[in-house]
């Protein structure tokens, strides 16, 4: 028995010395332009990106802004700063690529509670589908501080996320690994590009995720007990696209949620008055010219304004 | 439960240490209690399915002995017809009313047979094909009948082995059941390096390379000939180290207790000819089918002709075993067809580079067919195969649901698909003790194994591939 306990001791003591040094060399070794942590470790995001870029704008000052937003790349893409401005509101864009309530809530204690008194939150549908460690993974690399990336890592207890934990605290000089050339400023990146067509997705069916309702919930009772005001919004999705059966499915999920919470919902997925393909990057994001015209749009509807001005 | 899961590293230590602390007598109920937990993870109730197997099977067993002789063959027939029923009912009913149905409508009958709803219980054919084992071998008067209505019942569901195999048979393994096994370092040892070894093929060679297998396969039509080639490399390694990674840990968590299960596979995709590949693939039910299909149908005894249709017999139902779609069928029938050429054409392989030639020939070969056990429908297997001889150049990317697969992924998967090519066979006979390793390099190799598992592996991703059988 004492011989089995060493020997089981051993093996693991040397197995934590085998993962550091793996860890170190994946973390520092380039290869191929990459960390060679990239090629092997499952999961593992990229440093860098629009991500790195919307920390460093967000970090770099103390501003307060009029409005703050946070959701998946629909939010990144899809509320430019630049129009906002245009009507005198200051707005800072928090979303990062298929981020979920987990994630967010991560960002709006560490890095938001105090920059801004409205929140937008921007609704996908299918971020509350997924498990959503590919986007906490890449936050958890890209978040300016070790304590935010801890607290990541706590959302998602996962070997996963662990390791991209590890990497960041092994990489000494992470490279800019995928620098966004479409980032404009505040979090903001430009969408170019038209949709000529759209693959029905009649038979696509809502499989929600309930630990995401459940992370959505926490945040939103954190936000209303900071005094925070809330708005949610999803933007036109193209008519084409066929939604129609999965998101009504998303909206009995999600309906009754709002309700308890007297949220304000500004659901425009079926809107398609002035939104045709020339609107759309690809089949679920706005390109340029309908970002310009759905900020425009919310801009003008009483409810939005109620809670944003 | 999959050995993949967190549950299992609970139950495993619980599950051993208890069993080691109870009283010689009171550890076989300790065991089936644990086998009965491990199975009710799936579905608890099919649980029910499985009693019924083991009460027709040995209420059949003590007829059997007990019988005159003409009786004897009605009791081994009653037994057999039952348990075919039930995985007749519960894996081939939907395929044979999809075919029912799919005539009807050929030949313009308005008559069509609904479906039934319902899920294959896990592990049926392993456990099927186990329990027939033991009738058949009771009528051949190679085994008493099992008059311990509770060792029989462990025989059948013992966990390790219950939902994949090795399919035993009960010679090997029902007198293990009586034997008191003492705590063992040699077993432990033995039993643990072989598990990780299992643990290290499933999560991190076979289910990384699943994570690219699958979206080429569900892309097939549109994604570049390379791809398709490199999926279908891909997944002759990842079904290997699924499958041989689960006996692995099957063969390992029973000799920790001190069981000793048959060997399942010997370094497959090193031999040189399709017969030799089947007598180092999935063993236990190779064996299965030489001694209770072939042999009893003739086997090489009644001329050529005999033997070839014998063999192509045995391999259409090993086909159908495996899945009940007609692409299992093909791909059992083109293996049948294979072997009987290679038998008819009598090749030897030797010398170093005839052996080297042989060996790429076969994988090449088995690769090739595993196109049909990989897919989901012959559209697919046609487009697979169409895509790579016409060098199908659309695409590039592989779609995501956010990310698509990046080019560095493949690269690491490539990268680590080859280094485990290199160390297969060398740490394959050191877990066996085939081959010694001076205990320093072996605790650092094992180190190694298990912070891959933590740095590499896919974790709780992808079930075994061989559950679905």
């Amino acid at each position: 028995m004492k011989l089995i306990i060493r020997n089981s001791l051993k093996v693991v003591l040397a197995a934590a010395v085998v993962y550091v040094a793996v860890i170190f060399i994946f973390s520092n070794v380039i290869f191929i332009d990459r960390r060679m942590a990239l090629f092997f470790i499952p999961n593992l995001q990229r440093n860098g990106g629009q991500e790195l870029q919307m920390m460093h704008d967000l970090t770099s000052n103390h501003v307060k802004y009029n409005v703050v937003v946070l959701g998946s790349s629909h939010a990144y893409r899809g509320y430019d700063p630049r129009i906002f401005e245009r009507e005198g509101l200051s707005l800072f864009n928090a979303g990062t690529s298929a981020q979920n309530a987990k994630g967010s809530l991560v960002l709006y204690n560490e890095y938001l509670k105090d920059r801004g008194d409205v929140f937008i939150l921007d609704v996908y549908d299918p971020v509350f589908e997924l498990e959503g460690t590919e986007s906490n993974m890449r936050l958890i690399q890209n978040v300016p501080t070790n304590e935010a990336a801890l607290a990541l890592v706590q959302q998602e207890w996962e070997m996963y996320t662990l390791n991209a934990l590890a990497v960041r605290l092994a990489s000494l000089h992470p490279p800019d690994e995928s620098p966004n050339a479409d980032y404009v400023k505040n979090g903001f990146c430009e969408k170019k590009g038209i949709l000529f067509a759209v693959d029905p997705l009649n038979d696509s069916v809502f499989d929600a995720n309930e630990e995401m309702f459940v992370a959505f919930e926490t945040m939103i009772k954190q936000m209303q007990v900071d005094g925070k005001r809330v708005v949610l919004c999803s933007h036109p999705l193209p008519a084409s696209a066929g939604l129609h059966s999965y998101h009504d499915k998303f909206l009995e999920r999600f309906t009754p949620f709002i309700q308890r919470y007297g949220l304000t919902y500004i659901d425009l997925t079926y809107y398609t008055e002035g939104f045709g393909l020339n609107e759309f990057a690809d089949f679920s994001h706005l390109n340029q010219q309908g970002v310009e015209l759905y900020n425009r749009l919310l801009l003008n509807t009483p409810s939005f304004n109620e809670n944003v001005k | 439960m999959l050995f993949n899961s967190i549950e299992f590293f609970l139950f495993f230590p619980l599950v051993t240490a208890i069993y080691f602390m109870l009283p010689h007598a009171f550890r076989w109920m300790w065991l089936l209690l644990a086998s009965c937990v491990f199975y009710m993870f799936f579905i608890p109730s099919y649980i029910l399915i499985l009693f019924l197997t083991i009460v027709i099977d040995y209420y059949a067993g003590i007829r059997i002995a007990a019988a005159e002789e003409g009786n004897k063959k009605k009791w081994l027939w009653f037994s057999i017809v039952s348990t075919c029923l039930v995985l007749g009912v519960f894996k081939y009913y939907n395929f044979f009313v999809e075919n029912w149905n799919n005539v009807a409508h050929l030949l313009g009958w308005n008559y069509s047979v609904s479906a039934l709803q319902m899920i294959l219980p896990i592990g049926l054919s392993f456990h099927t094909f186990q329990s027939m084992s033991y009738v058949i071998e009771v009528y051949r008067g190679n085994q008493k009948p099992e008059r311990h209505f509770g060792i029989y019942s462990l025989y059948v569901m013992f966990y390790p082995q219950l939902v994949a195999g090795p399919i035993e048979r009960p010679q090997n393994i029902l007198h293990q059941f009586y034997e008191k096994h003492a705590l063992s370092y040699a077993n432990v040892s033995a039993g643990m390096q072989r598990m990780v070894w299992g643990l290290f093929k499933k999560v991190v060679i076979a289910d990384n390379l699943a994570q690219f297998v699958s979206p080429v396969y569900e892309h097939a039509g549109t994604v570049s000939w390379m791809y398709l080639a490199i999926a279908v490399v891909f997944f002759s390694f990842q079904i290997y180290c699924d499958f041989s990674g689960y006996s692995d840990i099957a063969i390992g968590a029973a000799r920790v207790m001190g069981f000793r299960l048959m060997e399942n596979f010997k370094l497959p995709y090193r031999s040189t000819g399709v017969g030799m590949f089947w007598s180092k693939w999935h063993i236990s039910l190779s064996t299965w089918f030489r001694d209770y299909v072939y042999i009893p149908v003739g086997g090489n005894r009644r001329g050529a002709a005999r033997t070839s249709l014998n063999l192509f017999l045995v391999f259409a139902i090993s086909g159908l075993w495996h899945g009940a779609n007609w692409t299992f069928v093909v791909w059992g029938i083109l293996h049948g067809l294979w072997l009987v050429i290679e038998n008819r054409m009598n090749v030897r392989w030797e010398g170093r580079w005839k052996l080297l030639v042989g060996t790429m020939f076969t994988f090449v070969g088995v690769s090739f067919l595993w196109i049909f056990f990989r897919a989901t429908s012959f559209d697919q297997a046609i487009q697979v195969m169409n895509g790579i001889v016409t060098f199908q150049s659309q695409g590039g990317a592989l779609p995501g649901v956010f990310v698509p697969l990046s080019g560095q992924v493949i690269i690491g998967k490539i990268l680590m698909l080859l280094v485990f090519i290199l160390v297969d066979r060398r740490v394959t006979e050191i877990v066996l003790g085939e081959r010694s390793m001076r205990s320093n390099r072996k605790i650092w190799l094992f180190a190694f194994l298990l912070a891959s598992l933590a740095l590499f592996g896919q974790w709780g991703k992808v079930d075994f591939i061989y559950f679905q059988f």
